[in-house]
């Protein structure tokens, strides 16, 4: 009975009740839609940490992680398949990586030069998705040119295009001077500016031969089945590859975790702030359609409605009007989120500038929101208390009334 | 007695004070120029051993070298095998490194001088020399008393804009003769690394060590060696040896 008294009530004053609705509906909407934005964000800052470079987890030398030197690598024996065999591990890639000058005749400059295997790399990294002109690595032929892909940024500050020569040098693990001259045949944009600005990628066995490396590599590097089990599964490794340093990505980038932290502690503070503004409009609405009520709620009291039920028909208002604002809110903010994560958000609406870094992550001025269930419901969950709050007060009031002083107007 | 000992040391060192004092100092733009032209004279050729030791052991190098005047340079790696070819051109316009394997040059941006070269502890500059004591440095010249000798003693502060990375270069000089014996460079308030000098032969009537022996004070044990085996200057060297065709063919050849 209560129920179907607290709706009518409700449908009584339509108007405060729909804009006391809207009113939530756009609170959470707004919400909802700023998670998704965030969430967005902090995803695409973990991509760009780990998915291009540094992967979830890594295996080196521990003296290549004090001091990265193409001489500190590692024999790659049997290790691919063991870490394969760790439950968790999706894909795994050796790789070798010099530090040198690149560049031509005219014009060099300072690079990183990473041999990959273009199958297996592929597999741990989205680098081959990067490619913006030509193409990614083939599988290199044994007497066929060598092949190099190289960061877009790089290509343009030594003014090198596609099909260009690209002659490099750098320090052998002999301490020797490695040299060779490759075709450029692709370039990337990977949105990490390390990468970006000075990777040059070539196959594997070409610049283990020419860096004097023999069968060594300098890292593994290994994509599981869940980013956030990294560390589980870092551990569960570590006793299969005695000697090696085995570095999850939390470890490796210590300041990005960190940040995830910090923003999923500020989304409180936006809740907090939020849902402070929406509890004063609520509870100021739910207030004034119980005053208006004062001589109605004697009349109940009167015939026989008991305190409690008088008290839980108020209540229910409230958490009605709250409910059905934050879910009409929620699909809003979900369908708008949606559209933001499909075609992105245009950044260069707030900035002018093109795209920007942040932590050596590179975004474009296209932000692609991602919609999680934590974004939409969240906002929902979190908003029940409000509502709770909001409406006891009034209900309580409602419920504390006498129904003579109430009925004669004398409250 | 003892009186008499003492009064007769100090009467002796004031005299040897006195005599440093009176001999006078020479201009700096004498020091510099005979720095700066120590090993290239107008042209210079040379064979070298360089002995670069540290934390993953010792290699060496035989390199060949010629210099012509301030602008021009070659250095072409003879052994061992793995490099032999490899070779640093330095010419008016620029820098290069030459990669045999490849048969290709790199330009090394000027913004590499103080780079080591090819692995060992000199740098770029020190090997080709972009630098000049006498435009890039304001020197200031003393006799100094050490372990009983003296020397003359330059303090270089590099200009603004000089292509030099060190903060102070300290040279000390052979008092009558102004070969170097030994410098100390300095950035920051700290001495960075030290070269000593040694083996001073006398060639076409000019002293000149033939030994250099490079320390990096920030890697204590270790050390690159520069060693001539022949040195010989003021021949006539072919037009464009200092050309990138002249490199490949220095280089190429044996």
């Amino acid at each position: 009975m209560i129920f179907r008294l607290a709706i009518r009530n409700l449908f009584r004053n339509r108007w405060r009740s729909a804009l006391t609705v809207g009113g939530i509906a756009i609170a959470v909407m707004l919400l909802v839609w700023t998670l998704a934005y965030i969430e967005g964000f902090v995803a695409e800052m973990v991509r760009g940490a780990t998915a291009v470079d540094i992967g979830q987890i890594k295996v080196q030398n521990p003296e290549y992680v004090e001091r990265p030197s193409a001489r500190h690598g590692f024999a790659l024996g049997t290790h691919l398949e063991d870490i394969r065999a760790v439950p968790g591990v999706e894909a795994v890639a050796p790789r070798v990586r010099v530090y040198g000058l690149v560049g031509n005749e005219d014009t060099s400059g300072v690079a990183q030069i990473i041999g990959i295997d273009p199958e297996l790399e592929g597999q741990v990294s989205v680098l081959d998705k990067g490619i913006t002109q030509g193409r990614w690595l083939g599988k290199g032929v044994a007497d066929g040119p060598r092949e190099a892909v190289i960061g877009e940024r790089l290509a343009t500050h030594i003014h090198a295009k596609i099909g260009d020569e690209l002659v490099l040098f750098f320090e052998a693990a002999d301490g020797s001077l490695g040299n060779d001259v490759l075709t450029i045949v692709g370039l990337l944009e990977t949105g990490n500016t390390a990468i970006d600005r000075n990777a040059v990628y070539m196959n594997l066995t070409d610049l283990q031969y020419d860096a004097a490396l023999e069968d060594n590599v300098h890292e593994i590097v290994v994509k599981t089945t869940d980013i956030l089990a990294a560390d589980q599964i870092a551990a569960a490794m570590r006793p299969k590859l005695p000697g090696l340093a085995v570095r999850p990505w939390k470890e490796m980038v210590p300041e990005i975790s960190q940040m995830i932290d910090v923003s999923q502690k500020s989304d409180l503070i936006l809740f907090a702030m939020v849902y402070l503004i929406v509890a004063f409009g609520l509870f100021n609405a739910q207030r004034m359609s119980a005053l208006e009520r004062t001589r109605e709620f004697g009349v109940i009291l009167a015939i026989g409605v008991k305190p409690l039920q008088l008290f839980g028909t108020v209540l229910l208002e409230t958490i009605f009007v709250t409910l059905v604002g934050a879910l009409i809110g929620a699909g809003l903010g979900a369908a708008l989120s949606w559209y933001h994560t499909v075609y992105g958000l245009d950044l260069s609406l707030f900035s002018d500038r093109a795209n920007f870094d942040v932590m050596g992550i590179s975004f474009s001025n296209r932000l692609y929101f991602s919609v999680t269930l934590n974004a939409v419901f969240k906002p929902v969950i979190y908003i029940v208390p409000v509502a709770f709050l909001c409406g006891i007060w009034p209900a309580w009031k409602a419920a504390r009334l006498s129904a003579v002083e109430a009925i004669s107007g004398r409250t | 007695m003892k009186w008499i000992t003492v009064l007769m040391c100090l009467v002796f060192s004031m005299n040897v004070s006195a005599q440093e004092v009176e001999k006078p100092l020479p201009t700096v733009k004498e020091v510099t120029t005979k720095l700066d032209e120590l090993y290239r004279s107008d042209a210079s050729h040379s064979t070298v051993t360089m002995e670069v030791l540290n934390d993953r052991g010792l290699r060496t190098l035989e390199l060949e070298q010629w210099t012509r005047g301030k602008d021009d340079a070659l250095i072409v790696i003879r052994s061992p095998a793995r490099e032999a070819g490899t070779a640093t051109l330095k010419n008016k316009e620029g820098l290069w490194n030459y990669a045999p394997r490849a048969d290709r040059m790199i330009r090394v941006p000027s913004g590499m001088l103080s780079d080591s070269w090819m692995g060992s502890h000199m740098t770029n500059d020190d090997l080709v020399r972009e630098s000049d004591y006498d435009e890039d440095f304001k020197t200031s010249l003393s006799w100094v008393n050490e372990a009983g000798k003296t020397y003359l003693k330059a303090t270089m502060t590099p200009l603004p804009k000089a292509p030099v990375v060190w903060e102070k270069i300290e040279y000390l000089l052979d008092a009558t003769d102004w070969f170097p014996v030994r410098a100390d460079y300095f950035d920051r308030g700290k001495m960075m690394r030290r070269m000593e000098f040694k083996d001073t032969r006398e060639v076409d009537g000019r002293k000149i060590p033939f030994i250099m022996n490079l320390l990096p004070l920030d890697k204590p044990g270790e050390r690159t060696t520069f060693k001539y085996s022949t040195l010989e200057f003021d021949k006539k060297v072919d037009g464009d040896l200092f050309s990138k065709q002249g490199l490949r063919r220095a280089a190429k050849s044996r």
